[in-house]
């Protein structure tokens, strides 16, 4: 009974200051929409915005109220899912940024996926050779995957594969044409996740209850797979939750780099039309995002770690 | 991050040192180690970009331009971002981690979860967000990576200064009554000076790629001589005539960031530490 309650407890603390982060993540935007420019109104409309127009908008928006209310007013808007109307397109935001969603979901996952699979496979391997030769090589390469920089990356990658070997299509949407983009995205993230697999395995296989399991005679690999790996891959659990904002930057760029119609050239087009609701809303509701997915992550946390249970009850 | 201990690590960190200085020299000898103008058409290939082969080391660009030139001048810019971006990363992380972690209390509250908020934007989202409000100029780009990387330093110096605030001599310079100011500048800083060490070496990583990404997407720094981001992205639309034009600007940024993780990492080998933060 007490073990449920601090559960509980535990999660409800969680929830309670993923609550807290989400309001402040409105309100910063919040204050770059509407507090830092001189003109709000403008920005909202577009530099091309005739008097009448930015009179009404001023009106519609509360810009002549004060501040603290006009916060107000735009948590109520959000709240109905009115993140403002791009002044190029004069499409709703939230419907473009719907719109775009899938094909980012399907790219980050499809790498995220491939690099989970690549750092563990890599981080066992070279923690169960410690100090060998390809031990350092896994040292040096890890640094050096997470030195590239990615857009430099999908470049490489569309110049090898796709124009002088045509193993894979150059552009495009779907099915093979994830291949490169995911790749380049996936390289600097598996290398972090076997060097974090591989030293959390080694503190891992140093403790009392691995020995035990020697000791009991048990074979190897229900050792290292069922014993080690096991409590080696809970913090890999956190930082994909941390990780995930900065995944959300570089979907950016290879979105950029391979023309992935997601939410990243939804930005990066915003930003070269100078469409400031648009760009706002996209970098809103990609911190929402992060948010909701670290939440998860917590309270997946807490239910495949018992101990924290108790450590933060 | 490294296991294997100290000696490796000393090895990491001196490798990382001398690929740093290296580059520094390269980049306060331009004028002298570049055979050609930067800026200068120096080869007759309008349209069609020469190949690397001598007399051109890394090939000429679609105007003619030595690369190999362009890559030495290019280390100015790029270092000179890299290195003001990353004071100002310091500089914001370092006051917001000495005051939570000195202060306690709800000043702590208070900015670690503004801490939390800053970090749940995709970096490079909220640096693109920002370079959209500021005019264009490389003070701008400077403050914006300082703006939305700081962070990790916070939380890394907060979690050292809480640790140091407990131990004796730091109480005992309390109860005689030193201020607060005085103590964190005379007890607090020195003592966590080798992680604000470690954490500069970490942020220059991460200061060149996210001026480097800037760059690729026409948000860097407007200046004639273009940093190497921004030779990438110029050279975009010719990738697969001239190839060389993205690739060894690519691997100028890779070095510059492997010399700094291998300071980085290895100086966190060194000490034993473990950083927080991302």
């Amino acid at each position: 009974m007490v073990r449920h309650g601090t559960a509980m407890i535990a999660f409800l603390q969680r929830l309670g200051w993923s609550l807290v982060i989400l309001i402040g993540v409105t309100f910063l935007t919040f204050v770059l929409a509407f507090v830092i420019p001189s003109d709000p109104a403008r920005t909202v409309a577009g530099p091309k915005a005739d008097p009448q127009t930015l009179a009404s908008i001023r009106h519609e928006l509360g810009l002549d109220q004060p501040v603290p209310l006009q916060y107000a007013w735009y948590l109520e808007r959000l709240v109905r899912g009115d993140f403002g109307r791009s002044y190029v397109t004069g499409q709703s935001v939230l419907t473009a940024i719907l719109e775009r969603l899938p094909a980012t979901a399907y790219l980050a996952l499809t790498s995220l996926a491939a690099a989970t699979f690549l750092g563990i496979g890599l981080g066992c391997c070279t923690a169960v050779r410690q100090g060998s030769a390809i031990d350092v090589a896994a040292l040096l390469g890890s640094l050096v995957g997470l030195s590239i920089p990615i857009f430099w990356l999908g470049l490489v990658l569309l110049y090898v594969f796709a124009y002088r070997l045509r193993l894979l299509p150059l552009g495009g949407y779907g099915g093979p044409h994830v291949i490169l983009p995911a790749s380049a995205l996936a390289l600097g993230n598996a290398a972090y996740y076997a060097r974090l697999v591989h030293t959390n395995l080694i503190a891992v296989l140093d403790a009392d209850y691995i020995r035990t399991a020697r000791a009991k005679g048990l074979p190897r690999w229900r050792i290292y797979g069922k014993h080690a790996l096991r409590n080696a891959l809970i913090p890999v659990v956190t930082l994909l939750g941390l990780d995930f904002a900065a995944l959300m930057s570089g979907v950016v760029l290879t979105e950029t780099v391979f023309n992935w119609p997601g939410l990243g050239r939804l930005a990066v087009d915003a930003v070269f039309n100078q469409d400031i609701p648009m760009i706002m809303g996209t970098v809103l509701f990609s911190a929402l995002l992060v948010v909701v997915v670290n939440m998860l992550v917590d309270i997946l946390y807490l239910i495949i770690d018992p101990r924290m249970r108790y450590a933060r009850g | 991050m490294i296991s294997g201990g100290g000696e490796r690590g000393r090895l990491l960190a001196l490798w990382g040192a001398l690929m740093a200085l290296l580059l520094v020299v390269v980049a306060l000898a331009a004028p002298w180690l570049a055979p050609y103008d930067p800026l200068k058409a120096v080869a007759d290939s309008f349209g069609a970009p020469f190949a690397p082969a001598p007399p051109y080391l890394l090939g000429t660009d679609e105007l003619g331009r030595d690369v190999f030139s362009r890559i030495v001048f290019g280390a100015r810019i790029s270092l000179t971002v890299a290195l003001t971006a990353t004071l100002l990363t310091l500089l914001i992380g370092v006051t917001v981690g000495v005051c939570a972690g000195y202060f306690g209390n709800w000043v702590d509250v208070v900015l670690m979860r503004l801490t939390d908020v800053v970090l749940s934007f995709p970096a490079l989202l909220l640096a693109i967000a920002l370079a959209a409000l500021f005019p264009p100029g490389l003070e701008s780009i400077l403050v914006v990576i300082a703006l939305v990387s700081w962070t990790g330093v916070a939380r890394t110096v907060r979690a050292e200064v809480m640790s140091l605030r407990e131990r004796e001599f730091i109480a005992a310079a309390r109860v005689l009554g030193v201020p607060p100011l005085r103590l964190i500048a005379r007890h607090v800083l020195p003592n966590v000076l080798p992680t604000i060490i470690v954490m500069g070496a970490l942020s220059t990583c991460n200061t060149v790629l996210l001026d480097a990404g800037l760059s690729y997407l026409g948000l860097g720094v407007p200046v004639p001589i273009p940093s190497w981001g921004r030779m990438i992205s110029d050279s975009q639309m010719y990738y697969r005539v001239a190839p060389w034009l993205m690739i060894f600007p690519g691997l100028a940024i890779a070095y510059t960031v492997v010399a700094f993780n291998f300071i980085g990492y290895g100086l966190l080998a060194l000490t034993g530490r473990r950083h927080g933060g991302s």
